[in-house]
């Protein structure tokens, strides 16, 4: 598996990224149910740039970051509310690369091999979906006819609708177990959760400032200040959690017991932070929060899907307890205290 | 908007926490302590502070020719947070190390560094805060105690309250007006005085907590004469000083740390008892203290690269100390259900001393409403 990007390379690439998006009509795009000619106008642009191949290894064409990589990515796609399943695209070709596989570039959606009653996101989004079952890979097709196939194929590995069917059950790589599967697309939410809520906080900000009541700001009263101070607190949370899963993650690729831990602790603690974050946000911008037109929804709507997907935070919490407390001498010091 | 940034432990972190660990195994075996919860203000035992001063282990950031041992902030940190999870006996020396002795270290008179620090290090010499007072609380800048210049010094008179420790304290720095406010502008004309509370003049009183216990005092200062160098830092610059004092006050371990030692103690019992419930809320703790660990490092690391980070010091006391309550509310849910006469012979004892706490987590060094003030201005709200 490849051991990651420079820091300063992978700096470049998000901002890049940024531009693009701060470019694209993104809350049309969202209008639209994130389909249609603008959506697939942003995805080519996005395509031609490389970025769903972001953690595929160079051999397979690909920027050769590491799976934690895709985090980073996650966060600027949520800060952005990007309506495209680029990052789970980017995650879905990371593992299928890093397990020796050249992948076609499709639009792909993950499915939760711990929980395969649950909806699909990017349902309506996709070419195919990435399902991990029995310790094997598969690309199956998906939603055929919701989305136009990407143009200006020039290799092997540019997508073809046709190519999606025709991919085989491959085994996955040993390391690769349903638990690190499903904890690696964990990770992914907490990062776009961390990153949405950026968004959330700085929207919040500028609402208050702007918006008037008793003959000044709302952000002029202390109750709204708290409301925001909370946002920022859980905020700042949650982008450390990320940060503590994605440097556990570049320093054990193959996301062993202890990285799917810390995994575990960002997705709680994101989880948590999310619902207070939303209800904060949602209670300082008033009625207006609550419509669909406003676009706090395009965030809160999507923290809270986050929060349950790939394990809410109760699920996680529950899991990690019981992981303590079946030690020979139960304790939390030594998990709170250990190396970073 | 508020990044803590990324920090490692060296090998001889590692090596040093190993030590700790070791020594604080001894010294519960051989009785030479018994865990309390909110153990930095209410366990002081100066015996075991001066254990810690021979150990190398106060002081340790300072300036070998001051007593320290010019160790990064990272082995510092590894000792204080081995130390509060432990729930050891550190009330005692646990300002001086903290703050008083960086304070001098970067205020003092070179014969106050000489005098004071090395005594500080071995913990011999304890220290307390003089900052509020009986009308001036949340509301610092009201202080009315005042100095005034004399030929040989400043006279100091007023009164200082809430200082914890100081009737085993040795010095206090106080906070004390020494100019007339400028209109509105009350933080301007505050200046620090490292006073030695032996002095003529100087009367401390305990006042009971909660629980009981003396913890903290009220001072009096009844017109004490302090000799020129007692001023630290500079004139009229009080208030800058304070709020830097507030960065090493606010970000610590300890601030989300005291009640851990409770949880501790109850764990084998929780662990016989374990269900989805009680694991939820063990998973969603250990979450919660493993992430703020992590930004309270980050402040760390700012402390020594040279910056005062304000407020995320205050980001970190604010998240740690509802945490720290919430901790405690959620053992006893944890709890419910397992026969007391199951539980180990102490936790009765730390789960009462904890909640007698409660109150003061989120009141002491900042309120949690002054603190959310501090964070909402830094977004440009104030």
């Amino acid at each position: 598996m490849a051991g990651g990007m420079e820091a300063g390379d992978l700096q470049m690439i998000g901002e890049g990224l940024e531009r693009i998006l701060a470019d694209a009509p993104l809350e049309a795009i969202d209008h639209a149910g994130g389909v249609g000619e603008d959506m697939n106008a942003l995805w080519q642009t996005l395509y031609e740039n490389g970025y769903p191949l972001l953690c595929a290894n160079e051999e397979h064409g690909g920027m050769g970051g590491s799976l934690g990589d895709a985090a980073f990515v996650a966060s600027i796609t949520a800060r952005h509310a990007l309506a495209a399943p680029l990052a789970d695209t980017v995650l879905a070709i990371g593992i299928l690369s890093a397990c020796g596989i050249e992948p076609a570039v499709y639009r792909i959606a993950i499915s939760d091999p711990l929980n395969e009653g649950a909806p699909l996101a990017h349902s309506t989004q996709s070419d195919a979906v990435l399902v991990f079952k029995d310790g094997r890979l598969r690309l199956e097709p998906h939603s055929p006819g919701q989305v136009e196939p990407l143009k200006g194929a020039e290799d092997g590995a540019a997508p073809r609708g046709s190519r999606i069917e025709a991919m085989e059950d491959i085994a996955a790589p040993n390391w690769l177990t349903a638990e690190a599967f499903h904890a690696l697309a964990a990770l992914v939410r907490s990062a776009q959760m961390a990153g949405a809520m950026q968004a959330v906080l700085d929207l919040t900000l500028t609402y208050t400032s702007e918006r008037e009541q008793f003959g000044r700001p709302l952000s002029k009263f202390q109750a709204i200040q708290h409301h925001l101070s909370d946002i920022a607190c859980e905020t700042a949370a949650s982008i450390a959690a990320v940060e503590i899963a994605s440097d556990a993650l570049a320093a054990d690729p193959h996301c062993g017991a202890r990285t799917i831990e810390e995994i575990a602790i960002a997705k709680i603690r994101c989880g948590q932070a999310a619902a207070r974050v939303a209800a904060g946000a949602h209670q300082a911008h008033g009625a207006m929060g609550f419509t669909r037109e406003y676009k706090l929804g395009r965030y809160t709507r999507r923290l809270w899907q986050w929060q349950d997907e790939f394990g809410s935070e109760s699920e996680w919490a529950i899991r990690l307890g019981h992981a303590v407390l079946a030690e020979d001498e139960p304790a939390l010091w030594p998990r709170i205290s250990a190396p970073l | 908007m508020f990044q803590f940034p990324r920090f490692a432990f060296d090998a001889e972190a590692d090596e040093l926490r190993s030590q700790v660990r070791t020594f604080l195994e001894a010294e519960r075996a051989s009785g030479g302590f018994v865990p309390q919860a909110d153990c930095w203000v209410s366990a002081a035992d100066p015996e075991f502070s001066r254990k810690l001063g021979s150990n190398g282990w106060l002081g340790m950031t300072w300036p070998k020719e001051y007593g320290g041992h010019a160790r990064p902030m990272a082995h510092r940190f590894v000792v204080t947070e081995e130390l509060l999870a432990a729930g050891a006996p550190v009330a005692a020396h646990w300002i001086a190390d903290r703050q008083t002795g960086s304070h001098i270290l970067q205020y003092g008179s070179e014969e106050q560094k000489h005098d004071i620090l090395p005594r500080i290090a071995a913990g011999e010499c304890f220290t307390a805060i003089g900052m509020s007072e009986p009308q001036a609380g949340s509301d610092l800048a009201a202080i009315k105690t005042a100095a005034r210049r004399t030929d040989t010094g400043w006279v100091l008179s007023g009164r200082k309250i809430w200082s914890t420790g100081a009737h085993f304290s040795h010095y206090m720095i106080v906070l004390a007006r020494t100019s007339p406010a400028e209109g509105r502008n009350r933080q301007v004309g505050l200046s620090q005085f490292l006073v030695d509370l032996s002095l003529p003049g100087v009367d401390i009183s305990g006042i009971r907590d909660l629980g009981g216990t003396p913890h903290f005092n009220e001072t009096l200062f009844e017109d004490v004469e302090l000799p020129a160098d007692a001023l630290l830092g500079i004139e009229g610059n009080g208030w800058a000083q304070c709020m830097g004092e507030l960065a090493l006050e606010r970000s610590g371990p300890e601030r989300f740390l005291t009640s851990l030692i409770v949880l501790e103690t109850a764990m084998p019992v929780i662990a016989r008892h374990a269900d989805d419930r009680r694991a939820g809320e063990i998973g969603s703790i250990l979450a919660n203290l493993r992430v703020l660990r992590r930004m309270s490092l980050g402040v760390a690391e700012l402390l020594e690269r040279g910056e005062s980070p304000a407020t995320l010091a205050a980001v970190v006391k604010e998240m740690g100390n509802r945490l720290e309550n919430d901790v405690v509310a959620k053992l006893r849910g944890v709890l419910a259900g397992i026969p007391k006469a199951e539980w180990p012979d102490e936790l009765g004892t730390l789960l009462r001393d904890a909640v007698l706490h409660l109150p003061s987590n989120t009141l002491r060094g900042g309120t949690t409403e002054i603190l959310r003030g501090i964070i909402a201005r830094e977004m440009g709200m104030r």
